[in-house]
């Protein structure tokens, strides 16, 4: 299996408004491999989103490398850098945040096609929003992001993503935003864009249960670090650490 | 449980709209409930069920301009609050009914120390105590160090928050605590600690609690009844026992195969189909019918009454696939005051 | 959007003020009546239905010259806010999106204006180059810019830290093009309304500074007009009464329109 995602050893520190120095994610490797679904588990301030958005290229760390299929993000020249991070896509927890509240769903879908330089035509436009179930969806093009309903953004969100032909979707949270009815429907989906397109994930999310259901392999964050790594049915049935056996036990279960 | 005495709280066909830009809302439709003294109930719904706006009308929170409560009644023990006004609200607010919320930082004053809030909180509703010793002892009933009164809000994490907006509220010697997603905002370990300290002090101190929450988990485990609520109307409800171990109303059954992420044969997540309710609309019939997996023409048309279902006479739904028995008030009396 | 801005009545008064401001000075040169410098031998009348407004020292009817002030008003008004806005977008920014020290530079340099009483240093500006309406334009607008900086600094530095702005990053979009496509449109509301409020901030300067006897001898200003008619205030009031109350009503209104402008473009407030 081809590696997609490597980090190796990243380290980041941020100062807090107070002055005081944090270190969200200390001397972190993980990685991920083509068509291959890791669940990033850990709890607020566990480092977790940082280390997402690490990956993404977003937050450039303090030490440590971040390798899209063997070369290092930040080694790379602007360019470079813009045309090799299209691989790796965000779905953000908060949909409405993801979505720029001007632009409306033709123009969303229009500005990713275009950095692709595939925007052809309404047709393919209408293609991605049916492909996340948004149908029809000649129906939603006119719409902005507010007129939509949550689980729609989130599809929306998702579209997006898939715009740009990714191989890396990693996904922070991409549940918490969306009532109990409606997390059946967005983990179908991305289900089946795993099935469809031979993506891999990178999920990130405090909920055992969506690990569980969707991982191969699970790595457990805590205070910056991760605490235990290994396929899914092993850790999360099976787990060494004290932490994560906490952190399981922790989950309210449903008693009957 | 005895019959005899009112129960703690009650809400008999509660129906509140609320104006807003783009028209009437009506956020609860006829929903009813009941809440005896030392009970635990759940009261489970999604986002834009109603669940919070039924919360607050039990305390007079919903802002007076905007929302009115167009039919039924709200009594706390057996007192008919449904109609107080503002300032009859100020001086009934906190005894014997008291709430925590998911935000404790919007609730408390960011500029006093945590022992003060405290402090006057007591004032209020029982200035004849001796304050600091009180304190002291609120502190230690929601476990947090005696340092702490001298910490102001944004020096505590959010479980500690939490435990001093409980102090407050326990400040008033209330008979029932509704508390809305109080752990929402929590990590899963934190959340554990605050269910636990909720469930010891309920016995500590024979308190009833109205956990509001979306988390089905949660209730299961920390309720001993509850009422699953949708698009304002409260759809199905009974002893957790029952209501977990056979769920009635479509609604429900997905609800609780969505919390557990249950995939079926092909590997896929169970779902409820279609999108959330408009409240806009007032439907004749039952709210959940377009989503429904089971719809049948009744449903469209009108809302059905209240079926008995399962032995123990404590589980009751409110759906076509029931057929509601002959005398459906009496039926209802009875499962309420159950 | 438009509701929340019609609630605000106040608002919609003022904008209704403003708009038949505009329309009088565009048709200015075609109204009928005395042309303002004309000189007659009524001098000194008090308003009756010949004069509405009356005259003054030199027989000038002071309504044809408040009609003919508006132009002057208007002119320095708009063009100053429009001048400060466009620069205090275009610098503010760039100061809050790429931060470090074209940002430290460019907040120092906003400080000193704020800090220097900015009529004093108008009046000194202006005093030594000489009178103009484009040096007077160009004074207020260099004293008006850093407001709009700082606010426009501090709405980019909120916005690209949202979700959408790293959504698009991740698209593979030049930065440049994030700051002006995805970042500005967000960051103008509040910028529009403090360049109203401009407006009406040029409009006094500008008639202070007319007061004080620093403007073109030949424009017609109300500024210009009071401080001739304030000389003769105990014995013919309306000579400051009208004009005064021009500017007085003028600037309430910008500032009234600003502020219903920055509420009805912020959607977290309700009707």
């Amino acid at each position: 299996m081809a590696t997609l995602l490597a980090l190796q050893g990243v380290t980041h520190t941020f100062r807090r408004s107070g002055g005081a120095l944090v270190t969200a994610v200390r001397d972190v490797s993980l990685e991920v491999g083509e068509s291959e679904t890791v669940a990033l588990v850990g709890e607020s301030g566990s480092g977790k989103s940082t280390l997402g958005r690490i990956a993404l290229g977003l937050i450039r760390p303090d030490a440590g490398r971040v390798l899209i299929a063997g070369k290092n993000l930040h080694d790379m020249a602007n360019r470079e850098l813009r045309r090799e991070r299209i691989a790796f896509q965000p779905i953000f927890q908060d949909a409405t945040a993801s979505l720029n509240p001007r632009r409306t769903v033709r123009d969303l879908l229009r500005q990713a096609l275009r950095q692709r330089g595939a925007d052809r035509n309404e047709h393919m436009r209408i293609e991605l929003l049916e492909s996340v179930g948004l149908r029809p969806g000649s129906l939603y093009l006119e719409r902005y992001p507010h007129e939509l309903s949550g689980g729609q953004r989130q599809r929306l969100a998702i579209a997006r993503a898939l715009a740009m032909k990714p191989r890396l979707i990693i996904a922070d949270e991409p549940l918490s935003g969306a009532d109990v009815s409606m997390r059946g429907q967005v983990l179908n989906l991305l289900l089946d864009i795993k099935k469809e397109r031979g993506l891999a994930y990178l999920m990130i999310t405090h909920d055992i249960s969506i690990a569980r259901a969707f991982a191969d392999r699970v790595a457990v964050m805590k205070e910056g670090q991760i605490v235990e790594e290994g396929p899914a049915g092993v850790v999360l049935s099976k787990p060494r650490e004290d932490y994560t056996k906490r952190l399981l036990a922790a989950v309210p279960q449903l008693a009957y | 449980m005895s019959r005899e005495a009112p129960p703690i709280l009650r809400l008999q066909d509660v129906s509140l709209t609320f104006r807003t830009r783009a028209g009437a809302v009506r956020a609860l439709n006829g929903a009813s409930l009941a809440v005896h003294e030392g009970e635990a109930i759940g009261l489970v719904g999604e986002s834009g069920s109603g669940k919070s706006t039924l919360a607050r009308a039990v305390l007079g929170l919903n802002p007076e301009r905007s929302s009115r409560i167009e039919a039924g009644r709200i009594l706390i023990a057996g007192r008919d609050v449904t109609r107080l006004s503002q300032a009859e609200w100020e001086g009934a607010r906190g005894h014997p009914v008291a709430m925590v919320f998911q935000d404790p930082l919007s609730f408390l004053n960011p500029i006093m120390r945590i022992g003060r809030q405290i402090a006057e909180s007591i004032e209020r509703h029982a200035p004849d105590r001796r304050v600091e010793e009180r304190v002291g002892e609120l502190l230690a009933l929601v476990k947090l160090p005696p340092s702490l009164a001298r910490a102001y809000p944004h020096e505590l994490s959010g479980g500690m928050r939490q435990r001093a907006l409980l102090a407050v509220a326990l400040a008033c010697e209330p008979r029932l605590l509704i508390a809305d997603e109080p752990t929402t905002a929590l990590d899963v370990t934190t959340q554990a600690e605050i269910l636990a300290l909720l469930r010891d002090l309920r016995e500590q101190l024979g308190m009833a609690m109205l956990l509001i929450t979306h988390d089905l988990g949660i209730v299961s485990s920390a309720c001993e009844r509850l009422y699953v609520i949708y698009a304002g109307r409260v759809l199905e409800w009974g002893r957790s026992q029952d209501v977990f171990g056979a769920p009635a109303h479509p609604y429900t059954v997905g609800l609780f195969q969505a919390a557990r992420a249950d995939r079926d044969a092909q590997g896929r997540f169970a779902t409820i189909g279609g999108e959330p309710p408009d409240l806009g609309e007032t439907a004749k019939g039952c709210p959940f019918a377009p989503r429904c997996p089971s719809a049948m023409a009744e449903c469209i048309q009108s809302m059905p009454g209240v079926t008995v279902v399962g032995e123990a006479g404590s589980h009751a739904v409110r759906c076509w696939l029931y057929p509601p028995a002959q005398d459906a008030a009496a039926t209802a009396g009875h499962v309420f005051g159950s | 959007m438009w509701r929340r801005f019609l609630t605000y009545r106040a608002g919609v008064l003022a904008a209704a003020y403003v708009l038949l401001l505009v329309l009088i000075g565009l048709a200015t040169p075609f109204l009928p009546g005395p042309d303002p410098r004309q000189i007659s031998n009524e001098v000194m009348q008090a308003p009756s239905l010949v004069h509405l407004l009356g005259t003054d020292e030199l027989g000038r009817d002071v309504l044809s010259g408040i009609i003919h002030g508006i132009e002057v008003s208007l002119t320095v008004g708009f063009a100053a806010a429009c001048a400060a806005t466009v620069i205090g977008v275009v610098i503010g920014a760039a100061a809050g999106y790429y931060g470090g020290a074209l940002d430290l530079l460019v907040m120092r340099i906003a400080e000193m204006f704020q800090v220097v009483p900015s009529f004093i240093l108008a009046a000194v500006i202006v005093a030594l180059s000489g009178p103009g309406l484009t040096r007077v334009v160009a004074v207020i607008a260099l004293l008006a810019w850093p407001q709009v900086a700082r606010l426009m600094r501090g709405e980019v530095m909120r916005i690209k830290g949202l979700e959408f702005v790293d959504a698009v990053r991740c698209l593979g979009v030049r930065e440049p093009v994030i700051l002006a496509t995805e970042v500005v449109p967000n960051a103008l509301a509040p910028v529009l309304a403090a360049g109203t409020l401009i407006v009406a901030q040029a409009i006094l300067l500008e008639a202070a500074l007319s007061f004080l006897g620093l403007s073109s001898a030949d424009l017609v200003s109300w500024g210009r007009m009071l401080n001739s008619g304030q000389r003769f205030l105990y014995n013919a009031w309306w000579l400051s009464v009208f004009p005064g109350s021009a500017i007085f009503l003028t600037v309430l209104a910008f500032n009234l329109l600003g502020d219903a402008i920055g509420v009805a473009l912020n959607p977290r407030t309700e009707a």
